[in-house]
């Protein structure tokens, strides 16, 4: 019998690559120096223990290595990356406000459109800086803050000095020290205690200069007994030089409060996205990570939940589809350090033309984390004979009373499912893109609805001719 | 018969270099209704496979014919559409398409257009109830993590509403318990009429209590060795399949 | 003359997050070996057509075994290569089938405190055989074995190799073992790890065309006893089979980590891989970690991994308890129970008594 194999094509880029002629209005000099460093902080003009932060973070930077496991990041170079560029703009309230050129790479991206229909509140970043903040006047009478990070240090400065970088401290790793040193953006949520946000909340980060980082930080603050879903989205247009996307996300999730974070990341194929996401949960709260990762150079993401509070949750659901050229290297990573904590991972990825799709997850349970439970779900589907599929789980038991299973599987689509789709009268085509569409699922249908049309949109099907 | 909806001439197929089917001659006319009985590896579900157009199994020579079409090399999905139907022994698990979506999605692609969300909800509701099948399980994925006689009633409910004009159930009521396989049979009967034909593989008689047959063939060692009435059940009920060996 | 063990051990394919501390296994302080003979007799007498000689009797192709890099640690199998002081040759002609298992008893004791075995087993085409190797020591002394087994199965082969450890508490143990499944044949290993004061174990196995490694693989952990147990199955020929199951259970302050890794080279179509790891955990302060990895050049082939780790179940000790076990009767049931697929692999002979210093360990009777 001949075999067919079954070709996924690749995302369709267009709208991403837009790309808009560069100007900006204050740049740094390429690569790391204590000048650079100063510089960035007084362009924002920041507190003192800011640039003290900064500085120290730098100091870090110097004295870490680079990590000698997962992909590999010999082709970023770290001195030849922008690391701040300013655009020509000051924050608006009003798209109208907005210049032309970059007001159009938001609404092709349909930005505008979204928090019209159906987001809380929209933030826009573009290269360095956030140009657009809005919340709803109806979810800011609840209490609820939302700015962008710069903002947020002036008018909420113990807060921040509080938790900035606190869940994910410079000397964390590398990337988590350049992040603390040259920093800009981002956002900031804080939710008062019992405030339901029924609606998503957006930041959409936009990366248009070439050969420029983007480090930007989003501080989230959900009080106790709180709930709210917050939306990351991230694209860049692609250049020949490479791109370096070093954000950090550090979540606090207090007692009782639900916290749901979604990513669609779809960076150009020239973005090094080296990003930290960390979240602590405190008891009875939980977290939930939905994360679609398509785009990108090469990827290290591994968003982690340390469930510090008894029956404190995390769930992660995430997909990752790594074509040509592309190293997704992400999974996620949960530490229990609370009696009856549970986890549950799923992960699904695909990699087709040569793509290299590894999940990398851990699980720890510690001694004081008695009745835990934890389960983990990993799926590869490997698309043809070029692309490479790893799966590298680690799980660490300190304790007897446990819960634990973990399975993955690894493998291509099932000849006999789609003859049993064809036998209902579905062509090939259809059934292998049923099944592939049936894969994501799980993660497309916990996303709001547009963002699941997005996905599977993303997710674009065609059947390539028999190959022997 | 001078046009049968089914001809089968000559049949010869193997699996991984392996014969299975040795020269099987079939017809099955517009109306009627066959069963094909056999000792375990006969052949039975072969045929039924091969007759949906199985990837795995090679026709080495013969033909089928189908609404006077020759099929043999035919895609599965073009048979389907064709009107032919298999009811699987085991049929597939598949998670994360939802047992109404790909139904939605299976007639709409036998008949050209999709069905209209709410026609088709109303339609596939009402097939459940008459496989007493509860209406959640329009919204599970399908046959995902279904028991052995949900899986069946979840392929006898595909039947109903992709309303083919051959159906071939291989081994339907193997594996379910006398209320399912009245439920099942009830579910076969209101489908066939004299439009349509059924081609019904077996090892017992439970569902021929409910269906009468037409016609009855004995399937040994990849042949039908024995066509007749349904007589030739008490012949089989008594004796087996020993003398044709 | 004294050589030193010092090199990290059972390192990962792929190395993961530095800050677990679980990339390898590094010894708590340098081990000092010293060089001396080993005189207990341990090659049998056979009465069928498989020869056996001691190490590095016979100059034959055997020695062409494994280019590739293998083993716990280039040191450890460096020592062994170099030093060794015990061992065999083995060789099952072409065709000849034995099913009479081949024991090796290897014993250590106050003199013979230093094992450094060097084994090669080679089954020719269509040959068949059983080898099992045991290794126990006296009480009391402290003692070190370090081994190197090297199994090639030529064409339609098969080998099977039993390895039991039973060292009393205070023994080092590094065994490194490296399988050539050559088109056809299979390799079946089942391993019984019951005893050491650290156990380092490392299994490779080359899996060719149409060609199966099966392994089964059960410990103990109990005192403070520290298992480091590594498999990595590379599929290099298309239809291959590899199986891996890996049982055990952990009392008192022990601590296992288990690392197993699934390996689709490409051309290894139509290859099926699955690897399964339990761990009963039987005291709060038992640690246990377990790596199962997954890799794959290959999109037809079909890989698993499942891993769990849980207290006894509850439901089952309180049903043999409501049959009049004791708690303890109970536990010992559920663990030889949750064994029983490793444990239904050995000779018979073995298994009872495998089984007995199962249940003395569980119940401390044990005089170590």
């Amino acid at each position: 019998m001949t075999r067919k194999k079954t070709y996924v094509a690749d995302i369709d880029r267009t709208i991403y690559d837009q790309r808009n002629p560069f100007s900006f209005s204050f740049k740094t000099d390429k690569g790391l120096t204590e000048e650079i460093v100063r510089e960035i902080s007084r362009q924002k003009s920041e507190p003192a223990w800011m640039l003290e932060f900064r500085l120290k973070s730098l100091e870090v930077y110097h004295e870490l290595d680079l990590p000698p496991w997962g992909p590999d990041l010999t082709e970023l170079d770290v001195e030849n990356i922008v690391t701040y560029v300013k655009p020509n703009v000051e924050r608006k309230l009003s798209w109208d406000d907005i210049p032309t050129d970059i007001k159009q790479t938001f609404d092709l991206l349909g930005i505008p459109k979204a928090e019209h229909e159906f987001l809380a509140g929209v933030g826009a970043q573009y290269d360095s800086e956030v140009v657009y903040h809005s919340i709803r006047d109806s979810v800011a009478a609840q209490g609820v803050v939302y700015l962008d990070m710069e903002t947020a240090l002036h008018e909420y400065e113990d807060l921040v000095r509080e938790h900035f970088m606190r869940l994910v401290p410079p000397s964390d790793h590398k990337f988590a020290a350049l992040h603390g040193a040259v920093w800009s953006g981002g956002s900031f949520v804080y939710v008062p205690a019992g405030v339901h946000v029924e609606i998503p909340l957006q930041s959409y980060f936009r990366s248009n200069a070439p050969g420029a980082g983007q480090f930007e930080h989003t501080l989230i603050i959900a009080e106790p007994g709180s709930y709210l879903h917050f939306i990351e989205g991230c694209s860049a247009p692609r250049y020949s030089v490479n791109n370096l996307h070093a954000g950090c996300v550090e979540l606090f999730v207090r007692e009782g409060s639900t916290l749901r974070y979604s990513t669609i990341e779809n960076w150009s194929r020239n973005m090094f996205n080296l990003n930290t996401k960390r979240a602590l949960v405190d008891k009875d709260g939980a977290i939930e990570w939905i994360s679609g990762s398509f785009g990108s150079k090469v990827s290290m993401l591994y968003p982690m939940s340390i469930l510090r509070g008894e029956r404190a949750r995390a769930e992660f659901i995430g997909v990752s589809f790594a074509g040509a050229g592309q190293t997704l290297d992400t999974g996620a990573k949960v530490v229990h350090a609370a009696p009856y904590t549970t986890s549950n991972i799923n992960s699904k990825s695909i990699s087709k033309g040569g793509g290299k799709a590894i999940y990398r997850g851990l699980v720890k349970i510690t001694e004081r984390a008695k009745h835990a439970k934890s389960t983990v779900d990993c799926e590869s589907l490997i698309l043809d004979n070029d692309s490479v599929s790893d799966t590298i789980p680690i799980i660490q038991v300190d304790t007897d009373e446990v819960d634990l299973g973990h399975e993955a599987k690894i493998g291509r689509i099932s000849e006999e499912a789609i003859y049993y789709l064809m036998s209902r009268g579905i062509d090939e085509e259809e059934a292998k893109a049923m099944i592939v569409r049936g894969f994501v699922e799980p993660i497309s249908k916990e996303l709001p609805l547009e963002y699941a049309v997005e996905m599977n949109r993303l997710v674009q099907l065609e059947l390539e001719g028999t190959i022997g | 018969m001078a046009n049968p909806l089914l001809r089968i001439e000559n049949l010869q197929v193997e699996i991984d270099g392996k014969r299975i089917l040795n020269g099987l001659d079939l017809e099955v006319g517009l109306g009627e209704v066959h069963v094909l009985m056999g000792p375990n590896g006969a052949g039975k579900s072969t045929l039924a496979n091969v007759l949906m157009g199985h990837p795995s199994y090679e026709v080495v020579g013969g033909r089928i014919e189908f609404r006077g079409e020759d099929v043999t090399e035919m895609a599965p999905h073009e048979r389907a559409r064709l009107g032919l139907f298999l009811s699987f022994q085991y049929p597939q698990e598949i998670p994360g398409i939802t047992l109404a979506d790909f139904l939605r999605t299976a007639k709409g692609s036998g008949e050209g257009e999709q069905p209209g969300l709410l026609e088709f909800h109303k339609l596939l509701q009402e097939k459940m109830s008459v496989l007493e099948m509860d209406a959640k399980y329009a919204e599970r994925y399908l046959n995902h993590g279904f028991s052995g006689g949900e899986k069946k009633k979840s392929e006898i409910l595909q039947m109903l509403i992709l309303n083919p004009i051959l159906a071939v159930l291989d081994e339907t009521d193997s594996g379910l318990d006398i209320d399912a396989v009245q439920v099942v049979a009830k579910g076969v009967k209101g489908f066939h009429n004299p439009e349509n034909s059924l081609l019904i593989i077996t090892h017992h008689q439970s569902l021929l209590e409910h269906i009468a047959a037409d016609c009855v063939h004995f399937l040994v060692e990849g042949r039908i060795v024995e066509s007749g009435g349904k007589e030739l059940l008490a012949h089989v009920e008594e004796s087996g399949f020993a003398a044709y060996r | 003359m004294l050589k030193t063990i010092s090199a990290p051990m059972n390192r990962l394919p792929r190395l993961g997050y530095r800050w677990l501390k679980l990339n390898e296994y590094n010894i708590s302080e340098p081990l000092q070996v010293p060089l001396k003979p080993y005189t207990h007799a341990y090659l049998p007498q056979l009465d069928h057509e498989v020869k056996i000689n001691r190490a590095g009797s016979s100059v034959s192709r055997l020695k062409l075994l494994s280019e590739i890099p293998y083993g716990a640690s280039s040191e450890l199998v460096g020592l062994v290569e170099d030093h060794f002081n015990a061992g065999i040759e083995l060789l099952a002609p072409a065709g000849v089938a034995v099913s009479e298992p081949v024991v090796i008893p290897y014993h250590l004791d106050g003199e013979n405190d230093v094992l450094l075995d060097l084994n090669v087993v080679a089954a020719e085409r269509g040959a068949s055989v059983t080898v099992v190797m045991e290794y126990s020591s006296d009480e009391g002394s402290s003692t070190i074995h370090n081994g190197v087994t090297k199994i090639l199965a030529e064409e339609g082969a098969e080998v099977h190799l039993v390895k039991i450890q039973r060292l009393n508490d205070q023994g080092a143990h590094f065994d490194s073992l490296y399988v050539e499944a050559s088109p056809y044949s299979t390799v079946r290993f089942s391993q019984v790890e019951l005893g050491g004061k650290f156990s380092i174990t490392n299994y490779l196995s080359r899996v060719a065309d149409n060609a199966a490694t099966l392994t089964k693989s059960m410990y103990l952990g109990d005192g403070e006893r520290v298992l480091d147990l590594s498999y990595h199955m590379i599929h290099t020929g298309f239809r291959s089979t590899s199986d891996l199951l890996v049982k055990g259970a952990l009392k008192d302050k022990s601590r296992k980590v288990f690392r197993g890794t699934l390996d689709f080279k490409r051309g290894a179509r139509l290859s099926e891989g699955n690897e399964e790891e339990y761990a009963l955990l039987l005291d709060p302060d038992v640690s246990s970690s377990a790596i199962p990895l997954l890799l794959s050049e290959e999109d037809d082939i079909m890989g698993g991994h499942a891993a769990s780790a849980g207290k006894v179940d509850a439901n089952q000790l309180f049903y043999l308890m409501s049959r009049g076990l004791s708690q303890e009767e109970a536990t010992v049931s559920l663990v030889k129970a949750a064994c029983w697929p490793v444990l239904a692999e050995l000779p018979r002979q073995v298994r009872s008594q495998i089984e007995g210093e199962l249940e003395a360990r569980l119940t401390d009777q044990c005089t170590t």
